[in-house]
């Protein structure tokens, strides 16, 4: 069971492999993980279940990148059904992994060949599960509703597996096994992939770039603030899933390095590299022989020292006063033919290594890191091990190791593990993820690497050594023998050696080791080199130097740097990024729509029509839309239409429908009859995209619904009838009637005297007359029969008819208190003599729709007994109708705590005034 | 060298408004895509593109808003104005009409955006020499008399449409240098984006368009 990474297109998410077994049947189950690191079951979601049979074929997918040690490893996966590539960690677990596939493949293979095919009926029921839980989306396996997040999808986790229908032994054990899988990946969890490379030239292959921004932006800072407050749970669950198109800057870097030799240009430059164990001697010695024997200067030196310093306090302490003394010493004898910089200097114990460069090419070295590595004592200490600096030279990457390997003849072995110590543990940080040694272009490795020679005696090397047999004695160095067996320094290479071993002598001579161990000569001290385009010129000792018992070692290379055209670089710079803001906005959430405009023809009062709208989410990534508000209104529709759901998340291929209803009610009517148009304009807003207007017109029907009173006594006809400029005109000039009118206008509104008649006539003693609704069918007939001014036919229940007439009131356009009479009623509400003069000055007709249903009121009271209706009763209904606050101040400029409390009181105070005229007789 | 910050370090908000048909749409898409969109439908909405630019050394990404042209959207465009740091106003050399209609739409750019607001007047078309509507010279003092960036361009050859989206990021980038925008100013149509360390930013958030101008 392993964690990995599914490579797709652009987007990597990460998985959870597992192979479960039942009985011989064998499986990979590939969960998706809602949560990283994984810790429960409800944090995976089964995605896929590939029973391992025929067709089923695992591949490593690029054998180069297995040779890089801390890469990824890319894993496809094939079945007839599915393709899919996976990066998994480099590491045993992966490897072991793999492993159990190939035997699960065999097994299979072998099972089928012995004639025993294996059914894998346990899996189908997994696999059914997951269409199950797909089929809201496309069923595309790993498709993109991969996206579906948990919450959505219903998830099959491992504990709400449906159990199969029989429960029979094997899938009793089948469950066992998965317990346990399941209890060895949670402790496994926490181990997290490793680290990655950041830099270009370290990529390498498609997928390492971008994986490296997948693992990064979850901890980037959002640039724009996505608005989280509108973001739903649903989204955020896929934000934490999945990470779409990872990070730009990962991408860009990885489209350079895959077109680096588009805009570089390969220049050799060369390179020094020195080694020498000095015994812990001061620098009391001209380095220039070993550091300027050559007529040209070198463009960079890496200079290694070994046992500079043997006192205690620079093993305990790391201090030590020879570093200053030595980088000194070396300065100084650095070829005096150009002037050098230091670069890096870095020290472990006696191990040092010092890099410089040339002053002028300073400048394009970039990203220089120093790291220590001890395989001393107890396998850390600083007395043995390797100290490493590495760099970026104009576009080549370098490193440099400086190490010194444990002693003596039999302990190569040892030396081999310290090596492989080094090459594992030398990590240089600083940039995003650690660098190993092996992801350099040039590697050089010099140092007392403390080889030495087998099965010659001392004097038998010596003898070799006199007769200038240098060649014969190589054969039985052991770094030439491990390298050849690899057991060691695989990959690098070590130029001839036509120079004497360089160790052991007697310090201050040239003679061999005289003391009483009589050691046989060795060539401990060596430099190696790993890497394309580097040509070793000279490799050789210098035997001039004499202070310590080793003697020094340096070798010339010729490396070909890749350095940058910049105006082929530029080029090739703005071509990936144009190529990426193509990406970008390809990955722009994308709808279409079935339709922009929609007409409503017809509108009717009261009478609801819808239209609908499908939105396709036609683009790659997953799509929240939302309908937004126009520049300074408060919704982003007019009243009379409504749009279900006005904000909605659809999934790449999924589509929504989208309801529009028109509902003229009796807050939109009056508008609508006084001559605005039944017409809006829609922002569908797609989050971070683009916007779409949609069209909705339409021509609404007046009716004397919304009407106002001063227009409705003018009509004598059913106001259809009337055509429909003059109707606009007379609601937006009541005063001015004279005019247009050829006829005395009523009084009241027909309308009006209808359904009282209606009512008087027929439900004066009906009990409850208002307070219970009418049929709401009823209430439509009703209304109809107002519109067509038909009162014959006035059908339905007596209630749905009283219904008609407080909705009526109700929608007037102006109330039947004008608006401008409003607070001088409420203010004078419990004096009737005040309130009679405040009526007196309404206009005429309003005071007659309110004499006439007061009148109206006053002749139900006669029928207390029958109709159950009480005054107080009544007066706070017709209070709520007769009185309605202007526009714009329905809301009431009071504290929250005393809202409830002003409410009452202004009720308190419509009814009283209505009560007034409802127990007192009036006239004027 | 290639060690080099990737990452843009400002976003500006750009909208392209003018006539229906003047070929603001063709304009994005050449500027984004450098191809030219032959039979482009007309704009019913707001498009929405990006792209990353340098300007001085610093990487700057344009979000740039398309806005419908039609006469019948124009209430709603107007929500679109706000906090744009540039404004690409479009006509086509080929209509006077479109060019007559100029003043009505830098009434709107004028009262809608704020006083830093770049505006850049594009004669779009400007391949089709042979119908010539409206002469460069009389534009160009139309521009000058208003204190406007001025070229022709022509979204089909290409030809000054870079310019055009260039010059305006150098004006707004100028005038952040020089201090006359400020970048705390909720509607300056700039957002900085303070360093972070090259590490990247992620890029399905930083494409999200501001929407401030439309949600009050």
């Amino acid at each position: 069971c392993v964690e990995g990474i599914l490579v797709q297109d652009w987007v990597r998410s990460s998985r959870l492999l597992a192979l479960i077994d039942c009985e011989e049947d064998k499986a990979l189950f590939i969960y998706t993980c809602n949560k990283t690191p994984v810790i429960c079951a409800d944090d995976i979601t089964l995605e896929a279940a590939l029973p391992i049979k025929g067709d089923f074929i695992c591949n490593i997918e690029s054998e180069s990148s297995m040779a890089l040690p801390g890469a990824d490893v890319p894993v496809r996966i094939t079945t007839n059904e599915t393709d899919v590539l996976f990066e998994l960690p480099f590491g045993s677990k992966t490897s072991h992994f793999f492993s159990q596939i190939k035997q699960a493949i065999g097994n299979f293979l072998q099972q089928t060949s012995q004639g025993r095919p294996l059914s894998f009926q346990w899996v189908e029921r997994y696999r059914l599960c997951i269409e199950e839980s797909q089929q809201s989306g496309t069923n595309d396996l790993f498709g993109f509703d991969k996206f579906q997040p948990a919450s959505t999808a219903q998830p099959h986790t491992v504990e709400k597996t449906p159990p199969p229908a029989q429960q029979d032994p094997d899938d009793l054990a089948f469950e066992d096994n998965f317990a346990d899988l399941r209890v060895s990946q949670i402790d496994s969890g926490s181990e997290g992939p490793p680290g990655l490379s950041p830099g270009m030239r370290e990529s390498q292959g498609s997928s390492y770039g971008s994986r490296e921004s997948f693992t990064t932006s979850s901890t980037e800072e959002n640039l724009v603030d996505v608005g989280s407050g509108s973001v739903t749970g649903v989204m955020k669950t896929m934000g934490s899933a999945v990470r779409p198109v990872g990070v730009r800057d990962g991408i860009v870097k990885l489209h350079m390095s895959k077109r680096e030799s588009e805009f570089t240009v390969l220049k050799p430059f060369r390179i020094f590299i020195g080694t020498w164990n000095v015994n812990g001697k001061s620098c009391a010695e001209d380095l220039g022989p070993w550091l300027a024997c050559d007529a040209e200067p070198p463009d960079i030196y890496a200079v290694g020292f070994q046992e500079l310093d043997l006192s205690k306090e620079a093993f305990l302490f790391n201090d030590s006063p020879r570093e200053e003394e030595w980088l000194r010493g070396v300065y100084k004898a650095l070829h005096p033919r150009a002037n050098y910089k230091k670069i890096k200097l870095i020290r472990l114990v006696g191990m040092m290594l010092i890099v410089f460069a040339k002053h002028e090419l300073a400048s394009y070295i970039t990203d220089v890191a120093a790291e220590t590595v001890g395989t001393g004592i107890m396998g850390k200490m600083g007395n043995k091990g390797g100290v490493g600096v590495r760099l970026v030279f104009h576009n080549t990457t370098f490193v440099f190791i400086n190490s010194h390997l444990a002693a003596h003849v039999e302990e190569y072995e040892r030396r081999n593990q310290d090596y492989n110590d080094i090459c594992s543990r030398m990590l240089f940080k600083d940039f995003g993820s650690p660098l190993h040694i092996s992801q350099h272009d040039a590697i050089f490795w010099l140092g007392d690497l403390n080889y030495r020679i087998s099965e010659l005696s001392a004097d038998e090397v010596k003898g070799f050594i006199r007769k200038d047999m240098l060649r014969d004695v190589y054969e039985y160095d052991q770094l030439n023998r491990q390298m050849r067996i690899q057991k060691a320094f695989i990959g690098f290479t070590e130029g001839e050696i036509n120079f004497l071993p360089t160790y052991k002598y007697d310090s201050g001579t040239d003679s061999w080791d005289s003391s009483e161990k009589n050691r046989a000569p060795a060539w401990c001290d060596r430099i190696l080199y790993r890497g394309e385009s580097i040509r070793q010129l000279k490799y050789r000792g210098h035997m001039a130097l004499k202070i310590s018992d080793h003697k020094p070692v340096s070798s010339i290379f010729d490396v070909q740097v890749k350095t940058i055209d910049e105006k082929r670089y530029k080029k090739v710079y703005e071509d990936v990024i144009r190529q990426l803001d193509r990406l970008e906005n390809e990955f722009l959430p994308q709808v279409s729509l079935s339709k922009l405009e929609f007409v409503f023809s017809n509108v009717m009062y009261k009478e609801e029509q819808q239209q609908s709208l499908s939105v396709t989410n036609s683009g790659q990534v997953p799509v929240q839309f939302e309908f937004i508000n126009k520049l300074d209104e408060n919704k982003y529709c007019k009243p009379w239409l409504e749009a279900e759901p006005s904000m909605c998340f659809i999934m790449p291929g999924d589509k929504v429908e989208v309801k529009f209803i028109v509902l003229v009610d009796k807050m939109s009517a009056s508008s609508l009859n006084a001559g605005e148009k039944l017409e809006d304009i829609l922002i569908l807003h797609l989050d971070g995209g683009k916007d779409f207007f949609i069209s909705i017109s339409g021509n609404y029907i007046p009716s004397s619904f919304g009407a106002s009173i001063e227009a409705l006594v003018r009509m004598h006809g059913p106001i259809r009838e009337i055509p429909i400029e003059l109707l606009f005109q007379m609601e937006s000039d009541p005063s001015n009637s004279q005019q247009v009118e050829p006829f005395q206008a009523f009084d009241i509104p027909k309308e009006v005297w209808m359904l009282v008649d209606h009512l008087f006539r027929n439900g004066t003693k009906v009990a409850h007359l208002f307070d219970q609704g009418g049929l709401h069918k009823n209430f439509f007939v009703d209304h109809a029969c107002i519109h067509l001014n038909l009162h014959r036919f006035i059908a339905g229940s007596i209630h749905s008819v009283a219904e008609a007439l407080l909705e009526f009131i109700a929608a007037l356009r102006e109330p039947v208190i004008p608006y401008v009479y409003y607070q001088k009623c409420l203010d004078c509400s419990n004096n009737f003599v005040l309130c009679k003069q405040v009526l007196s000055q309404i206009p005429r007709s309003h005071r007659n729709v309110f004499k006439y249903l007061t009148a109206f009121a006053r002749e139900l009271l006669l029928y207390k007994e029958e109709s159950k209706l009480h005054e107080k009763t009544l007066a706070t209904l017709l209070g709520e109708l007769f009185l309605r606050p202007p526009p714009g101040k329905e809301v009431l400029q009071v504290p929250p705590n005393r809202r409830q409390a002003a409410i009452q009181q202004i009720a308190r105070k419509k009814a009283s005034f209505v009560y007034n005229f409802i127990v007192n007789e009036y006239d004027e | 060298m290639a060690a080099g910050p990737y990452n843009y370090s400002y976003i500006f908000k750009y909208i392209i408004i003018g006539d229906m048909g003047v070929g603001k749409s063709c304009l994005l898409h050449q500027f984004t895509e450098k191809k030219f969109m032959a039979d482009c439908p007309h704009t019913i909405g707001v498009e929405f593109g990006t792209r990353i630019i340098e300007v001085s050394g610093q990487k700057i990404k344009l979000q740039i808003w398309d806005t419908a042209g039609q006469e019948r959207f124009r209430a709603v465009t107007r929500s679109y104005y706000r906090g744009a740091a540039g404004a690409l106003m479009v006509y086509d050399i080929t209509r006077r009409s479109t060019y007559n209609h100029l003043s009505s739409w830098l009434t709107d750019a004028r009262n809608l955006t704020n006083p830093n607001t770049v505006i850049f007047l594009i004669g779009n078309k400007s391949d089709l020499e042979a119908q010539r509507d409206v002469t460069y010279e009389e534009a160009k003092q139309f521009a000058d008399e208003n204190g406007l960036m001025f070229l022709e361009a022509s979204a089909k050859t290409g030809d000054n449409v870079e310019d055009a989206f260039l010059e305006t990021a150098r004006k707004i980038y100028q005038n952040i240098q020089d201090g006359s925008l400020d970048l705390n100013a909720a509607e300056s149509g700039v957002q900085h984006k303070p360093s972070t360390g090259g590490r990247p930013n992620p890029l399905n958030t930083d494409q999200q368009p501001s929407n401030e101008g439309c949600r009050c």
